[in-house]
């Protein structure tokens, strides 16, 4: 599996990178959305791991720009935020996203839900 | 003149006929004992009942009274109460079943439901009271439902913000306590580097929980200085080189401007440190290229220090109330949102500070904190 993680906290890129690293999946990092979508057109992930709360462009702003992109449309979109849940729910709903999880998921069991979202069918679009 | 219309069945009359016209129209009317009177504008001002009109007109200066003036005008009537929902047909129907009915009644309209009769000064003045009052109320209760309304959405966006600054050092604890304990046997050095980690993800934790306390206590005016003389440019090269690390992957140039000589204060340095942290912290995470500038200015009794950035900006109509704590919608694309500027505000004043900003649209901005200060302890 090849994901992409954006987020602005550093240990968080981190962690995640490191414990995706261990469950044998390919792992690029970033922590910031500008130029996001350039990444994801050239990488092509599976799933952009995608931190809601960041500086400057938000996780609901990029999504608008990312929706536009036909290059991303077969990568979904996971919100992996701190937010109120109900408030990531409403995202994931509005946005186009597949899924959130909150950040009280950490470790394996990131690796293990981001797993389960990804088996759960084909990607939208290719 | 028209003395009286037919809708749905029953008469209306306008109120500023005459009495005279009423007699007549009675008597070309005989199946009608009581007739709404009805202003152009539908709405129901009144009822005239046969029997008690031709009997006050057949008395003495009857005619004189009653049948030269308009009918609105005529005295010694009493009030009509009725549900606000009762509709025209409704009260031609009630009015046409009463006993001993007067000559003229004005309709009330009533909030409770209910029908009644009551004296009409008393009613004239109970309504005009109630419905000036009704009306202060009412705007006042707008106005404050309004505050509240704009109140609980901004307490909500810092509750949810806090719970934000909260999660993400939590989440890194959990993170390194998992990988510490999968290295832990096959990896001790490297387990023990996860360890200082996760302590650093709980040293800022604690950091925050304390900057919330403090925040909490200075509005409550209950903030403790714990004061210490200390040089100023101490505190001032301690932010440079957190600004250094926070942008270390980026083109960003850090400068920094401080007096040649010792900056001696007398106040409290955990508190100036939160303040330059959160300052600092904020233009990194902001700033994705340019510059970060940290500059301390002594000007007699006033120390000002300032944080230059390169980033977004804010927009003019975001900086008021930027370092308001619950006046605010946070907004994550707007620089200095979050709970930073609230606590540096109440960190700068709690020790008789103040703050500011300037920003332009894509240019940067400027955030300064100036104190009054003094070396020697009072």
């Amino acid at each position: 599996m090849k994901i992409l993680y954006c987020d602005d906290d550093h240990r968080m890129l981190e962690l995640v990178g490191e414990f995706f690293r261990i469950a044998g999946h390919e792992i690029m990092v970033t922590d910031t959305a500008f130029g996001l979508t350039k990444q994801v057109a050239s990488m092509r992930p599976d799933v952009l791991l995608l931190d809601y709360r960041m500086p400057a462009l938000s996780g609901d702003n990029y999504m608008r720009v990312f929706q536009s992109t036909p290059a991303a449309r077969h990568t979904r979109v996971i919100y992996y935020s701190a937010e109120d849940t109900v408030r990531l729910g409403e995202l994931v709903a509005s946005t186009g996203a597949v899924a959130f999880i909150p950040k009280s998921t950490m470790g394996r069991g990131l690796v293990a839900e981001v797993e389960r979202i990804l088996a759960q069918g084909e990607p939208a679009a290719v | 003149m028209r003395v009286g219309d037919f809708v749905t069945g029953r008469a209306l009359l306008a109120p500023d006929i005459t009495g005279e016209l009423v007699e007549r129209w009675f008597h070309e009317n005989p199946g009608f004992d009581t007739v709404p009177v009805v202003h152009p504008d539908g709405t129901i001002v009144g009822a005239v009942n046969r029997q008690r009109f031709l009997y006050m007109l057949s008395g003495r200066f009857g005619h004189a009274l009653y049948g030269q003036r308009p009918i609105a005008e005529i005295m010694e009537r009493e009030f009509l109460l009725v549900p606000a929902e009762c509709d025209l047909q409704s009260v031609g129907e009630y009015l046409s079943t009463r006993a001993n009915v007067n000559f003229y009644d004005d309709v009330i309209v009533d909030l409770q439901p209910g029908y009644g009769i009551a004296p009409a000064r008393a009613i004239l003045e109970a309504l005009h009271r109630l419905s000036d009052q009704m009306r202060r109320d009412l705007a006042m209760f707008q106005s404050e439902n309004r505050r509240l309304q704009v109140q609980a959405e901004a307490r909500w966006e810092m509750i949810s913000s806090l719970s934000h600054e909260l999660r993400t050092p939590l989440a890194t604890i959990v993170g390194y306590a998992e990988l510490a304990e999968m290295v832990l046997d096959s990896d001790p050095a490297r387990a023990r580097a996860h360890l200082a980690k996760l302590r650093s993800g709980a040293d800022e934790l604690f950091g925050h929980i304390q900057s919330v306390l403090d925040m909490a206590r200075a509005a409550a005016g209950r903030l403790e200085l714990d004061l210490e003389r200390f040089d100023f440019r101490s505190e001032i090269q301690s932010a440079v080189e957190l600004a250094g690390i926070l942008t270390r992957e980026r083109p960003i140039q850090i400068g920094h401007l401080q007096p040649p000589d010792p900056v001696w204060v007398w106040m409290d340095r955990r508190k100036v440190r939160q303040v330059l942290v959160n300052l600092v912290g904020n233009a990194a995470k902001f700033t994705s290229s340019g510059s970060i500038r940290i500059a301390l200015m002594r000007e007699g009794r006033e120390v000002a220090v300032s944080v230059a950035d390169t980033g977004p900006g804010i927009p003019e109509d975001k900086l008021k109330g930027l370092f308001e704590r619950f006046e605010r919608v946070g907004d994550r694309s707007i620089e200095g949102s979050g709970l930073g500027l609230s606590i540096v505000k109440a960190l700068v004043e709690a020790q008789g500070g103040r703050v500011s900003v300037r920003s332009t649209v894509g240019q940067g901005s400027e955030f300064s904190v100036y104190y009054s200060v003094t070396d020697q302890a009072s």
